[in-house]
């Protein structure tokens, strides 16, 4: 294994280091919900018991959360899942619209606690391309995660999607302190030239338009 | 007299079942869903006990439970989180915090946390 095979397995690890306590926190909040419902039902079945009528519309309501939590720890599983396939699998067919979401979703709560808002305006139709799914997830992970430390509560980051010929145009917009010592910033050079290179993808940030910008070439692998 | 009870918590479901729960057992609950509310809330009204979301929209958990101990010492301080690790959690206790729970934390536990002197 050479030096670049190493600095892949390390980024490779590196994400699911990064990514995992955000999935925890999401999941036990999901539990949290689920658990809820599950305790206030049980209530009602002690008041039912002890004659109150039960609110058969309340029940109803209840049951609509327990569906909607259900849906968003699926999510969260199939989305980690996939994530995983894609350590034994080198290169996978991935929708980028979806990898966007996912991303965005998972640091949702590091970005709410400094009041940041994420907007995504992907387009609704799946964009595929064949990559390294953790690859890139871990850039993408790595320039939002930059793009939320630096900026200021209330802040909007936007996150979009081009497809321009072969290329895809990845941009994270709203970046007011973007300068050009960022990129390393964002990932060390080594690290981010090994990570790029193994996407064919390239890095760069646009100051006047306080954007970053990832372009994902074909991938040739 | 009911306790009375802040429940801060971001996840508005988990926050609406959580309160409707301990006003079944009889207490007065308010809820918010984020720091600064709370503090908010806490500078005008008398607590019993808060049960704060570590991590929350706004201020620093730690922060928060530091400020909270401050504008109310004899409030109790209970924090709920998704995962705090072991230090976190001392430094937490440290800060003015009574108990931390992990979630999902258990609703009698967390009611015999707002009331440590009723053993029913």
């Amino acid at each position: 294994m050479d030096r670049n095979d190493t600095i892949i397995c390390q980024e490779t690890l590196q994400y699911f280091k990064i990514m995992l306590p955000s999935f925890s926190h999401e999941a036990k909040n999901v539990l949290a919900v689920i658990n809820e419902n599950a305790g206030l039902m049980a209530d009602y079945i002690l008041m039912a018991q002890k004659g109150k009528t039960l609110d058969l519309e309340r029940l109803s309501s209840l049951s609509t959360t327990i569906r909607k939590q259900v849906a968003r720890f699926n999510t969260l599983i199939t989305d980690v899942r996939q994530a995983a396939q894609g350590i034994d699998n080198n290169t996978q067919t991935v929708c980028l619209v979806q990898h966007i979401r996912q991303v965005s979703e998972l640091l949702s709560t590091t970005a709410a606690m400094r009041s940041i808002q994420f907007h995504v305006s992907a387009t609704e139709e799946p964009m595929h391309i064949h990559t390294r799914p953790v690859l890139l997830l871990h850039i993408m992970w790595a320039c939002l995660d930059y793009a939320m430390q630096t900026g200021d509560q209330g802040q909007q980051i936007g996150l979009s999607l081009e497809k321009k010929g072969e290329n895809v145009l990845v941009r994270v917009s709203g970046i007011d302190k973007l300068k050009p010592e960022s990129i390393t910033a964002i990932m060390p050079d080594e690290q981010r030239n090994s990570v790029l290179s193994a996407l064919n993808a390239e890095l760069a940030i646009d100051e006047n338009e306080k954007t970053l910008l990832l372009k994902i070439g074909k991938h040739h692998a | 007299m009911p306790d009375k009870v802040l429940l801060v918590d971001d996840d508005e479901d988990l926050m609406e079942i959580v309160s409707e729960r301990l006003k079944n057992r009889g207490m007065d609950v308010d809820t918010v869903g984020n720091t600064e509310d709370a503090l908010l809330w806490i500078a005008r009204k008398h607590y019993d006990a808060i049960i704060l979301d570590f991590l929350m929209p706004g201020m620093d958990g730690f922060e928060t439970i530091h400020t909270i101990r401050k504008q109310q010492p004899d409030i109790r301080i209970i924090v709920v989180t998704g995962q705090m690790p072991a230090d976190d959690g001392r430094k937490a206790i440290q800060m003015g915090a009574d108990v931390v729970l992990e979630k999902p934390a258990d609703l009698e536990v967390l009611a015999k946390s707002i009331r440590p002197s009723d053993s029913n």
